[in-house]
């Protein structure tokens, strides 16, 4: 007899589209994934381990594009997320991107969990996901459009405007390696390069809509998890920042600590006369609504602004968020916030993700010393604060015109055309550092070298100040802090909850334990499924583990766990002439790291034992056969 | 008298308020966009949105447009509808300029104020939906807010 499952919280199903193969197909979801990964960016990841073809291309066309929803996802307060992941054409590494907007809850409530596309189409073409049912549509209509372009006319062309669109603009069509993947307009899938898989595929965009219901499994005590969710939200004075200016307040905050990544590196704070230009005050003048956000949520961190521009006439830009803007503004030496909303309306409409504003900030360093010449960038003067020079080399970066192929292939693709730029470089693993200066906060910003995507301050978002006061103050004990807000985030993200508004806008460890506790029991009210904090915390330890073995299988090893060279040796100049100090004791907590994670000190491989331990033998075994262990004495 | 009302200005179309409602009222353990006696409309590009739902009218239209009277208001000035002698035909639903009537699954659905404690009002994050009295200053402010909910629809659905 064939054992139907019954689901409380997930759809209960995951939907495979082989675009080679013209084939869609669903089935159900395993209760032993469930158990194990939780759902979200835990499937995505154990989902990708399995299925990419280690050996192929980067790009082949037979390594899944994945979107999946978790468990909480259009159920808990500050719960749309979704996770977008594949092979990274731009890292070559473990790929994922985290993004908002109602894509989560349509394609849930449309009956998937999670949605895997294999395979690639000979013509463009988009996906229609509509309650129960998929389709592969023609899209050579669509093709060559931007994002704003083609969500209005699939909107209309579904006949259905509250419809969640997730589309690449010309920059993902043309496989530039910065290219995203925006979700409703405005809300960009951003680093790792998900918008170039996308249009290697020929998918110029995903649409989803859905009726369904959802079953949980006990919803009065749903209902209360629920309502004391909202009450600790209400008690939180970050709830309050958030929703007066959104995340725009961390201009002020990071320039405040001198971790501004300003001249690509070599200053961290902007002097009052200077900063007053674009700090969260400025900003807050151009703000038309008081509120903005995702599905349920409870902060709004990101804005809407309309500029009236002398030089670009009146444009609107919706849904903008700290780390969208300061990139393309003072990052870049530009001073005039028009001029930034502008870049970051630019890339918004060409599917570009603000990691290319580090890319143009190291190009103008490199420009400055002379190691790009004029010529080679179709004549463009490229000095910093050239916000004409920006625009031009954005438009030539989304369509791969003369110069902007020099930014094709990422930060990566630089580095390999001008050898000299990798001491230059922000980055790890490949990923520019968009977020604060590591210099400027030791350890909060231990996570950019041990993320499994590269520099990335979403890994592990939270105040590890706050929650390292339950250990000793010495250095295991800020590194065990750190796990602690590491370890939390990945849950998050295995539920789809905003990181921002479960961990990143915490402000007591009261809050956080609050926070740990209600999210278990959101879960498990939700879903029946019963897990245990620590159980949850395994799962979480589990995504890290295998996602760090994918990129142990690409060749990574304890030496790419580092920071960009110029963190770890320049001063960083800082407020009244003093520094932060170089970046020094990197060594000793990734020691540190790796003994509390269950990874080999020498190699940062995942030990065998540590894999078996958490049910994952067959990946103990799969690194085996690729005699990787021979490497672990 | 307390009326429900809705505020675009401050609306973020997060929907908090058809997750608050199905689940207070909980049919079946489930919780559905449909089942919501109060859901958003929302228009992305125009970033315009709208609440379907009752405002407890003064003019109640659909209380005139039942074939059999089955429809009428009680003490909170709520809409109540006895089912005994519904027929189901829908006039309700297509008489409210607020679309805040639904028959769903043979039922017509209403808001039923939460019997004076709209969930909807205490989870929205923003106060875009409050529950006030409808005397002194407010009046004008309630049937500003009524008119807008009414004018702007069309500007929200249409494609």
């Amino acid at each position: 007899m064939l054992m139907v499952m019954e689901y409380f919280g997930y759809a209960g199903k995951i939907l495979y589209v082989d675009l080679s193969k013209n084939s869609i197909r669903q089935v159900p979801l395993e209760s032993s994934l469930i158990r194990d990964f939780v759902g979200g960016r835990g499937f995505a990841s154990k989902i990708l381990y399995d299925e990419v073809d280690v050996e192929a291309d980067v790009m082949a066309p037979q390594n899944p594009l994945i979107f999946a929803t978790g468990p909480l996802s259009d159920l808990a307060p500050s719960s749309s997320r979704l996770t977008i992941a594949a092979r990274s054409p731009s890292t070559r590494i473990h790929g994922d991107s985290n993004v908002g907007g109602l894509f989560a809850s349509e394609l849930k409530r449309a009956g998937y969990d999670v949605l895997v596309i294999k395979g690639k189409s000979e013509k463009p073409v988009y996906l229609w996901i509509n309650d129960g049912r998929a389709e592969i549509r023609d899209a050579k209509h669509l093709w060559g459009m931007t994002v704003p372009e083609v969500t209005k006319a699939l909107l209309k062309e579904v006949g259905d405007r509250e419809a969640s669109v997730a589309c690449i603009g010309p920059a993902g069509e043309n496989i530039v390696y910065s290219a995203a993947v925006i979700v409703d307009f405005d809300r960009a899938a951003s680093k790792t390069g998900m918008g170039a898989v996308m249009g290697n595929k020929k998918v110029k965009a995903v649409v989803v809509r859905g009726e369904n219901e959802t079953r949980i499994y006990d919803i009065q005590r749903f209902k209360k998890a629920f309502e004391e969710a909202i009450s600790i939200y209400e008690r939180e004075p970050t709830t309050k920042i958030g929703r007066a200016i959104g995340s725009h307040f961390l201009h002020d905050t990071h320039n405040a600590h001198g971790a501004l990544i300003l001249k690509n590196g070599r200053y961290g704070y902007l002097p009052p006369e200077v900063f007053k230009n674009v700090c969260a005050e400025a900003i807050n003048r151009y703000n038309v609504k008081s509120t903005s956000g995702c599905g349920y949520c409870y902060l709004g961190c990101t804005r809407n602004f309309v500029i009236d521009s002398k030089r670009h006439g009146k444009f609107m830009i919706t849904h903008l968020d700290y780390y969208g803007l300061a990139p393309l503004l003072y990052r870049l030496d530009i001073f005039d916030l028009e001029e930034g909303f502008y870049n970051a309306k630019l890339c918004e409409e060409l599917g570009l993700d603000m990691t290319v504003g580090q890319q143009i900030a190291l190009m103008m360093e490199l420009y400055e010393h002379g190691i790009v010449k004029r010529e080679e960038l179709d004549g463009i003067d490229l000095t910093w604060g050239n916000a004409d020079a920006v625009q031009t080399l954005l438009k030539k970066i989304a369509y791969k015109d003369g110069a902007g192929n020099i930014f094709a292939e990422g930060l990566l693709g630089i580095i390999k055309r001008y050898p000299e730029a990798s001491k230059y470089a922000i980055h790890v693993k490949g990923m520019d550092n968009i977020p604060q200066d590591a210099r400027a906060s030791r350890t909060y910003n231990f996570r950019y070298a041990v993320s499994t995507r590269g520099a990335d301050h979403m890994r592990a978002s939270g105040l590890s100040s706050l929650v390292g006061t339950m250990f000793p103050k010495d250095l295991p004990g800020a590194v065990q802090g750190f796990m602690a807000v590491e370890s939390l985030t990945t849950l998050i993200n295995l539920l789809e909850v905003c990181t921002w508004a479960w961990s990143a806008y915490t402000s007591s460890l009261e809050a956080f334990k609050d926070k740990e506790r209600v999210l278990v029991e959101l879960y498990n009210s939700a879903t029946g499924v019963n897990l245990s904090i620590d159980d949850l915390y395994r799962a979480a330890w589990r995504t890290l583990l295998i996602e760090r073995a994918e990129n142990v299988r690409y060749g990574l090893r304890r030496k790419d766990d580092t920071l960009p060279e110029r963190f770890l040796k320049e001063p960083l100049p800082t407020e009244g002439g003093k520094f932060h100090p170089p970046y020094t004791d990197l060594d000793d907590r990734l020691n540190i790291y790796y003994r509390e994670r269950g990874i080999d000190e020498k190699t940062g491989i995942p030990k065998k034992e540590t894999l078996k331990a958490l049910g994952l033998n067959y990946v103990a075994e799969d690194l085996n056969r690729r005699g990787i262990y021979m490497e672990v004495s | 008298m307390k009326k429900l009302i809705f505020d675009s200005n401050l609306c973020n179309w997060c929907r908090i308020c058809t997750l608050a409602c199905t689940l207070n009222h909980a049919p079946g353990n489930v919780i559905s966009n449909k089942t919501s006696r109060i859901r958003i409309r929302f228009n992305k590009e125009k970033t315009l949105s709208v609440a379907e739902v009752c405002v407890q009218c003064e003019e109640a239209p659909c209380i005139g447009a039942c074939p059999v009277s089955a429809l009428s208001k009680d003490g909170l000035g709520r809409i109540v509808v006895d089912n005994s002698l519904c027929i189901r035909c829908g006039s309700c639903v297509k008489a409210c300029p607020y679309h805040g009537i639904t028959l769903v699954n043979d039922r017509i659905l209403v808001c039923d104020l939460c019997d004076g404690d709209p969930a909807c009002v205490r989870w929205c994050p923003f106060k875009a939906i409050s529950y006030v009295e409808f005397s002194g200053e407010n009046v004008e402010r309630i049937k500003q807010l009524q008119n807008k909910m009414i004018n702007t629809y069309e500007e929200v659905v249409s494609i």
